[in-house]
């Protein structure tokens, strides 16, 4: 029962968050996602100190800060990573100071920063779904570097990032985020989707099964199978787009026994999650 | 002092004023400094040496009711009260093993070092909780029964500690150390008083519990209750899938009663367990704020309350 939710859940996020993450890896906002997250956090410990309710100071903080950074132009002349990652030190540390003057926050703020896949039910994968659904929709399609193109991009991903980690924690959406885009990354460009979203389902269920097999706790087995397959796989993309530069016969037939060998694995899910451990 | 001498005139009256003004800032700052400075990590510890110390002492609590006291980031008013304490005292059983004695490092206050007669830890007054009914050592093989830091769960334990700070109370304030003995007297029989009506409310539970953490079992034994499990497989480490479905199995065939978790513990993994299997899910407090012996006993009032409420 908890073993199928959690492999439909990770099923979702391994479905839309590859995609998300491919634009946001070519925008270099990878922390955008943290950003969020604990600025949302930071919203509910806000709205706990003020007696509101802390979903809705949640969403006001988030959307505040959507605002103000689709301010920034994305040809701007300042480092966009740092951006984020400042935003996030920033929020982080607001969260920290305003837990401080609350008696019972802490357990709180922990629990929305660190949601578990485990507790996701079957009206959470409808929610998450739905949101995902919204999100992507917002976010995946290409947008002009106009103040609403922007706008649009950067609420989609809060849609479908805020609730994805406060249902299955920060640990797999970040991972899910960014391992799959920079997997099958080449020549400085974003690779085919449909790769991206492939590897990361296919971890899903092998990371998933493994835990289950071997009793571990699943979002942390499921982060290191995907990171495993990630790896294998940018190995094995590095090569056949190698190929391109050097025309030695050699290589050229490694890299095609390597893909072989990679969509055997795909299509034999139990094979290759003996293999991971 | 009383210089008043009669009829010498408004000048000697106001001399009369100036001497007492002086004499009380003199005597005041003394007399603050005079009475001993308790520092205590978890909340129920500073309600026990508040019942012990009345007011003799001064209490400080470090952490707070709804806090996981193994975490902790202190404040710089509170390194500044734990370098003119007196008296330290922790859980011990390794609850404050990842902050304390780096915290005990920096402030370098020599009364209150590791092994002085200002260091008071649970580990001087009681023994482990060790291995529950309805628990095989198999089953905790992974939670060692040594290490369990939540003695104060048990009613019968805060008189143990109650006697043993008395008498380090006594050691680090000889004046006052006959108020001391006499309170943890007082308490014992508070305490020894309300025991029954608490095992009498809680044997309303029909049935054995899980637990998150392993933070009730003290009370769990006190009571006389049967634990049939943890939802961590260890502490601080996530459940398995599998391990949560075994969970739900068990709930069936042992008749589980209720699921306990801590304030400050992943809501939702329990709250998964509790509704996937049908049973009752508790939020338990391990701390309850309030002063003293009223505090300390209004800890358990409020879990047998609940206890006994949500058994109908």
């Amino acid at each position: 029962m908890i073993l199928i939710t959690v492999m439909v859940a990770t099923l979702i996020i391994a479905v839309c968050l590859p995609v998300l993450g491919q634009r946001v890896l070519e925008r270099r906002v990878v922390f955008v996602d943290l950003a969020l997250a604990q600025l949302a956090a930071t919203g509910y410990a806000l709205g706990m100190a003020l007696h509101i309710p802390g979903m809705i100071a949640a969403a006001g903080i988030t959307a505040v800060a959507v605002f103000l950074m689709a301010l920034m132009d994305e040809n701007t002349a300042l480092p966009k990573e740092a951006v984020m990652g400042g935003v996030y030190a920033f929020a982080a540390s607001a969260g920290v100071v305003l837990l401080s003057v609350l008696p019972y926050g802490e357990g709180q703020l922990m629990g929305l920063l660190f949601g578990s896949i485990l507790g996701v039910d079957w009206m959470g994968i409808l929610r998450l779904s739905i949101f995902a659904v919204i999100g992507t929709a917002m976010a995946w399609p290409d947008h002009g570097n106009t103040y609403g193109g922007r706008l649009r991009f950067y609420i989609g991903l809060s849609l479908i990032i805020v609730p994805a980690i406060h249902a299955i924690g920060v640990l797999l959406v970040f991972a899910y985020l960014v391992m799959p885009a920079l997997s099958v990354w080449r020549h400085g460009k974003n690779g085919p989707a449909w790769q991206a979203i492939t590897l990361a389902a296919v971890a899903s269920v092998a990371g998933v099964l493994i835990s289950d097999l071997f009793d571990l706790p699943p979002s942390a087995t499921v982060v290191l199978t995907l990171t495993m397959i990630a790896v294998l796989i940018g190995i094995v993309i590095y090569f056949i787009a190698g190929d391109e530069k050097s025309a030695g016969s050699k290589e050229k037939k490694k890299a095609s026994a390597d893909t072989t060998a990679n969509t055997t694995a795909e299509n034999e899910t139990p094979e290759s999650s003996t293999e991971a451990s | 002092m009383h210089r008043s001498k009669s009829n010498k005139g408004p000048f000697s009256q106001l001399q009369t004023v100036i001497w007492g003004l002086l004499t009380l800032v003199i005597i005041m700052p003394v007399n603050a400094h005079a009475k001993p400075i308790v520092v205590a990590t978890v909340p129920a510890l500073g309600q026990i040496a508040q019942a012990i110390g009345g007011p003799n002492i001064k209490v400080h609590v470090l952490t707070r009711a709804g806090q996981d006291a193994h975490v902790f980031y202190p404040k710089p008013g509170q390194a500044d009260v734990l370098s003119r304490a007196d008296l330290l005292i922790s859980a011990g059983f390794g609850l404050e093993g990842q902050w304390l004695p780096s915290l005990l490092k920096l402030v370098k206050n020599p009364k209150i070092r590791l092994g002085s007669k200002g260091f008071f830890t649970g580990e001087d007054a009681i023994e482990a909780v060790g291995v529950l009914r309805g628990m095989s050592s198999k089953s905790l093989k992974k939670w060692s029964p040594e290490e369990n830091p939540f003695w104060w769960m048990d009613p019968e334990n805060g008189i143990k500690v109650a006697t043993m700070l008395a008498l380090r109370l006594g050691e680090v304030d000889p004046v006052h150390e006959g108020d001391y003995l006499a309170r943890a007297e007082d308490f014992s029989w508070l305490i020894t008083r309300a025991i029954p009506r608490w095992k009498q409310k809680a044997a309303a539970l029909k049935g054995p519990v899980i637990t998150y953490h392993n933070s009730y079992n003290y009370f769990i034994k006190a009571m006389d209750i049967e634990l049939a499990g943890f939802i961590e497989p260890m502490p601080g480490i996530e459940p398995s899938t599998r391990h949560l479905d075994t969970l739900i199995r068990q709930v069936k065939e042992k008749r589980i009663a209720m699921i306990w978790v801590e304030p400050y513990h992943l809501g939702p993994v329990a709250r998964r367990l509790a509704k996937e299997s049908g049973v009752r899910l508790l939020v338990l407090p391990v701390a309850t704020d309030g002063r003293g012996v009223d505090g300390y006993m209004g800890m358990f009032d409020k879990i047998v309350l609940k206890i006994e409420r949500w058994s109908q």
